[in-house]
């Protein structure tokens, strides 16, 4: 048993491993045949995780150019706070969002004057892809947090709305028709019946909203925050810092892995019920 | 749309009726106007006298499909409509365990549906409505997706709970024989027309034993005639 898991374990790291070396290969083939590149351009993972790493160091000081004094703690502390700048935003904006848009979307699944009032105009809204919504979202709060926080919620909730929306259509007509059979009012059906039975599918529109919710956070750092991974990396862009960049890459990585891995376990858990 | 017209039928107090026909001749909607999740376009449902608005506690469904509810263990679903009703938690449990009892599930109290044979969950069902304690229960071929053998021994379980209760119960089913097993008269709801009513002769408590009874087989082949 043991084995016959281990196997498919050392497959995976194999093919990880493929990659790295492939990518050091190329690391070294790219700065021979490009020398005034040097590492910028396309980084051996060595230089990654020494100058590349260091040079984050700079971005804990006003001037970004300056390199010099830079360590590992300076850049590791950098990293920390940022990663926390941005996964506050994240997380912040995803949960509000998600509570608003659910709660929208239990407004317009369940009261017919707000869907026709509402309705419309949501799908209307929705159409337009978020990120064309970000220069207007600067345009009102300049680089303030507040905007980037509006921007995730806004983004998140448009999209729970319809999936709420959806949800709450799909519930089986039978359930409620059983409740209200064994006696249960309007608001008792909704509660124990309509909330409950909505919860696998949004569930599946939590996870992609997760999923976008990396997007628009990145895209409201890059244009306007003062702070944050979203920031690092679009300033590393600016100044062709390829090795920073492929940090900030990782570190992305890792959080959505993590968070990946949390979604499901609170999923597994309100889904316990499921077949 | 027309499903049935002129239809004039009483169901006594205590009385086991079923309702047969051929499927789409109005059975399972006629069901769902006493129930009160229907509407009638013409005509009037009086139970006790009084018109019937809507759904209520005093009707108890049971569904041909499964519509136990999935996301609550077996004891949370039996003791549904207590709760409902605001009855404290404690007495809810009280009557909810003693009809899982009633229908042999006493060991599944803390199961969810999703781990449950299909009879398993149909026994839930039933003691949904039971420990509701309706005036009148309403089933819609509860038992059609069964299979025979167990479809025979809900009979008879349901028949046993019945005699204790003496509930006045409306079944739909198109299965000759379980009409016939069940029921004190049957209703043949055929082609539109005024429904022909055969009444039920045998003694109760019913054995599997009836079910091979010449009577019994004569009985099956005259109603036979009304559905062809």
């Amino acid at each position: 048993m043991g084995k016959e898991m281990a196997r498919p374990f050392v497959k995976q790291i194999t093919g990880i491993l493929l990659f790295v070396i492939a990518w050091e290969i190329g690391a070294v083939l790219i700065s021979q045949t490009n020398p005034k590149f040097h590492n910028n351009l396309f980084p051996s993972i060595t230089y990654i995780f020494t100058d590349s790493l260091k040079g984050i160091a700079t971005f804990a000081t006003v001037d970004l150019t300056r390199t010099q004094d830079s360590s590992y703690l300076v850049a590791a502390v950098v990293l920390i706070e940022n990663s926390l700048v941005t996964l506050q935003r994240l997380l912040g904006g995803t949960v509000i969002g998600l509570l608003f848009g659910i709660s929208l979307g239990v407004g317009a699944g369940s009261s017919v004057l707000f869907a026709k009032l509402f309705g419309p105009l949501i799908n209307v809204i929705r159409t337009v892809p978020v990120l064309a919504l970000i220069p207007l979202f600067l345009v009102w709060f300049g680089g303030a947090p507040i905007g980037i926080y509006l921007y995730i919620i806004f983004s998140i909730a448009m999209m729970m709305v319809v999936s709420t929306v959806n949800a709450i259509q799909n519930v089986h007509p039978i359930y409620i028709q059983f409740a209200q059979t064994l006696g249960a009012s309007r608001g008792q059906v909704f509660r124990t019946v309509t909330l409950p039975a909505i919860i696998p599918e949004l569930c599946g529109g939590i996870r992609v909203a997760v999923g976008i919710a990396w997007g628009v956070t990145l895209g409201g750092e890059y244009l306007a925050a003062q702070d944050g991974l979203g920031r690092i990396l679009i300033w590393s862009q600016i100044y062709m810092y390829a090795g920073r960049m492929v940090i900030i890459v990782l570190l992305f990585m890792i959080y959505a892995i993590a968070i990946n891995v949390l979604v499901l376990r609170v999923r597994r858990y309100l889904l316990r019920w499921m077949a | 749309m027309t499903v049935f017209r002129d239809i004039t039928l009483s169901i006594y107090k205590d009385e086991f009726v079923s309702l047969i026909g051929p499927s789409g001749c109005g059975k399972t909607t006629l069901l769902s106007i006493v129930a009160g999740l229907l509407e009638p376009t013409a005509g009037r449902v009086l139970l006790d006298g009084k018109p019937i608005s809507g759904p209520g506690r005093d009707r108890g469904v049971v569904f041909q499909q499964d519509a136990i509810f999935p996301w609550r263990k077996v004891i949370d679903n039996v003791r549904y409509g207590l709760e409902m009703k605001g009855l404290d938690r404690k007495s809810q449990l009280e009557v909810a365990n003693q009809f899982l009892r009633l229908v042999g599930l006493e060991n599944f109290a803390g199961f969810y549906p999703k781990e449950l044979s299909g009879g398993m969950k149909k026994r839930v069902a039933l003691a949904m409505v039971f420990a509701n304690d309706p005036e009148v229960y309403l089933m819609d071929e509860p038992f059609g997706s069964l299979d025979y053998a167990t479809k025979v021994d809900l009979q008879k379980q349901l028949l046993k709970i019945w005699r204790e209760k003496r509930k006045t119960t409306l079944f739909v089913t198109h299965d000759l024989e379980e009409a016939l097993f069940l029921s004190d008269r049957i209703v043949v709801l055929a082609n539109q027309t005024v429904p022909e009513v055969v009444e039920i002769p045998f003694d109760r408590p019913r054995t599997d034993g009836i079910r091979t009874d010449p009577a019994f087989q004569e009985l099956k082949r005259h109603l036979w005639i009304y559905l062809g």
